[in-house]
């Protein structure tokens, strides 16, 4: 990690960052690999293998209908809910069409648990075992593996509190003993929160510079050990054993601002996807690496790549145009 | 102004107190100009604002499939290319449509909240923000937020209180429509569990039933007149012989720990309506006997309908 410094600004700098990116891949030597090698396009698979990896989906049909597909048997089952379904680490919702509801669906179609919250749902993680949400009217709420509440209510603040109130990210570390939030304007937190009993107790807080104003990812690493936030002032990582949070090492400035997903890989590396805002370099996306926080390598995707597996030391990365694998493997 | 302020703080009730005390439309138009401000009047629901029964009204049972509960939202079309920022505010969140980083999907599609300097929000969903709103933080009255962008532009417009941390329907802050048409009782029922009584026969007034514990479940909603507008339900009312047992507002609903409370009842929202979308309104144990109950519903611009039911109780 570099220590706290100024806010790396997006614009104009992307065929920089491009270039950059690609000379840090191949020059510094990172610790990580992709084979096939770097710059290839990955081994392809068929989009049916790549379904049964996923396991089963919500998917909406033209009517609008909610159907759980799986895809490892090719059975349809109709779910009998209106709004938007998601998925993610192999967990099913579906968001009330109002977006102040969520549903869990279970692998077999169940309904394992419905709740109104009341307010917009701005943002959401999960653990193994509970869903955190992030709400407009500024509080979280941490429902357990039956939607049972754990908590609801505003994280703890800052010295200074916050004018207005809203969620913008969550995160919640596996073990879901820290939550994490952006939450609030003038000033935004970047708080980071341990669970005790019935309440949070506030680990580490920090005021965001350039506020966001839309949802934001957040992301833990698989063994829990730290946490990666896109915020308005650039990605930022947050170690739980220091406590300690610093901007992201970056194989060169102005990627920041357009973080379009994190996922956990394996112990403690988070894969960040980006896309450039720049709209000349439309078409193109960058899977960064980071193990704790250092810059490990860069894997360019496809601009339609939107969905992506981690199987052991094997990504699954799936766009328009089929899906493929990549070996991940440390030097 | 000052002093609504102030009453605002103490109650949400306060609205419709006022709203059924002095309905006049010059008083509304004052609390609306002092929260959102004369032009958004104007500029949103001035001009006709037609608000479709069962697609997004306030306290209206939402049918999508499985998708029970109650909406917080008023809806309408749009006269504007453009929806304007009724007073000074702060852009507090946007939501651009499709997935956001985090993975959650835009069930509400796109969505632009306004924070105001009282504890407002306004939530405006369906529509298309402008393309630079989310670098123009602070923003003016006047200001363009974006277009309607649902067809026939149509667009849906919530009001947060953080002071009291409820939906506030918006309807009670806006001009009076003036629309004459009488709202409608679909359905009177009385309801014990799984079991429930009607009037016997379509013209039939009684309702034969034991003596037990009940509660009454009405189905009404208000009808829109013959270009469509409508002001929406303000009130339902139930008296039993003589006697006022229920008189719930549709003002506001609280956001609690389990969800949104309409009408005063439990949360969540889904608790104060049936599966047939019929609101469901106190439990009361109702002795032997021949009872008279009326039930009386009124919309936001004064209309009333009312229907009389007689329970023969044995």
């Amino acid at each position: 990690m570099r220590p706290n410094g100024a806010s790396p600004k997006k614009g104009a700098m992307w065929a920089i960052f491009i270039a950059s990116a690609l000379l840090y891949a191949i020059l510094a030597s990172p610790p990580l690999e992709f084979s096939p090698p770097f710059g290839k396009t990955g081994t392809d698979i068929s989009a049916g293998e790549f379904g049964k990896l996923a396991g089963p989906r919500l998917e909406t049909d033209d009517a609008g209908a909610i159907w759980l597909a799986d895809p490892r048997n090719g059975s349809r089952t109709l779910i009998p809910l209106a709004g938007a379904p998601f998925c993610s680490d192999g967990r099913m919702f579906i968001l009330r069409p109002d977006q102040k509801g969520a549903s869990e669906i279970g692998p077999d179609g169940q309904l394992i648990w419905s709740r109104e919250f009341g307010s917009l749902v701005t943002s959401f993680a999960l653990s193994e075992r509970e869903s955190l949400w992030g709400l407009l009217d500024g509080s979280i709420v941490l429902a357990g593996a039956k939607g049972e509440i754990l908590y609801r209510g505003p994280l703890p603040e800052g010295k200074t509190p916050s004018k207005h109130q809203c969620v913008y990210g969550v995160g919640i570390s596996p073990d879901g003993g820290t939550i994490a939030a952006i939450s609030g304007l003038e000033p935004q937190y970047l708080a980071v929160c341990g669970r005790q009993a019935d309440s949070l107790v506030l680990d580490h807080s920090r005021i965001l510079g350039n506020p966001a104003r839309s949802a934001q990812a957040m992301r833990f690493s698989s063994d829990g050990t730290w946490l990666v936030a896109g915020t308005g002032d650039g990605a930022i990582a947050y170690s739980r054993s220091t406590k300690e949070s610093a901007f992201l090492d970056q194989p060169a400035s102005g990627f920041s601002m357009a973080i379009e997903g994190l996922y956990s890989l394996g112990g403690d590396r988070i894969a960040v996807m980006i896309s450039p805002d720049d709209p000349s370099e439309a078409g193109r996306k960058f899977l960064c690496v980071y193990g704790r926080g250092a810059f490990e390598g860069t894997l360019p995707l496809a601009g339609t790549a939107a969905e992506i597996l981690v199987r052991g030391n094997a990504l699954y990365i799936e766009d328009d145009a089929g899906a493929r694998r990549y070996e991940v493997t440390v030097k | 102004m000052n002093g609504l302020k102030g009453f605002r703080r103490a109650s949400p009730l306060f609205f419709l107190l006022m709203a059924v005390a002095f309905p006049s439309r010059s008083l509304r138009a004052e609390n609306l100009s002092w929260i959102f401000g004369i032009e958004e009047i104007d500029d949103v629901f001035g001009r006709p604002v037609i608000a479709m029964p069962g697609t997004g009204d306030y306290g209206v049972f939402e049918q999508a499939a499985g998708a029970r509960y109650l909406d917080t939202s008023i809806s309408g079309t749009f006269v504007d290319d453009q929806i304007l920022a009724g007073r000074d505010g702060e852009l507090l969140f946007m939501q651009k449509g499709g997935t956001s980083p985090c993975g959650l999907p835009g069930a509400a599609g796109q969505a632009v909240a306004i924070a105001y300097e009282d504890g407002f929000v306004s939530l405006y969903t369906g529509l298309s923000p402008r393309p630079d709103l989310e670098k123009k933080s602070v923003l003016a009255a006047g200001d363009p937020l974006g277009s309607p962008g649902m067809a026939g532009r149509r667009a849906s417009l919530s009001i947060f209180d953080r002071a009291v941390s409820s939906w506030v329907n918006p309807v009670i802050l806006m001009a009076g429509s003036g629309e004459t048409a009488r709202p409608r009782i679909d359905e009177i029922a009385v309801v014990s569990g799984k079991s429930e009584f009607l009037p016997e026969g379509k013209k039939s007034d009684e309702i034969r039933i034991l003596q037990g514990n009940y509660s009454i479940a009405i189905a009404a909603c208000d009808s829109p007149t013959r270009s469509g507008v409508l002001s929406g339900l303000s009130r339902m009312k139930i008296v039993l012989d003589g006697q006022v047992v229920e008189d719930r507002g549709f003002d506001a609903a609280v956001v609690g720990a389990d969800g949104l409370s309409f009408l005063g009842l439990p949360a969540p929202s889904s608790g104060a309506i049936d599966r047939k979308g019929r609101y469901i309104l106190g439990k009361r144990l109702i002795s032997s006997g021949i009872h008279t109950l009326d039930v009386i519903v009124y919309d936001f611009s004064g209309n009333t309908a009312e229907r009389r039911i007689r329970l023969l109780v044995s």
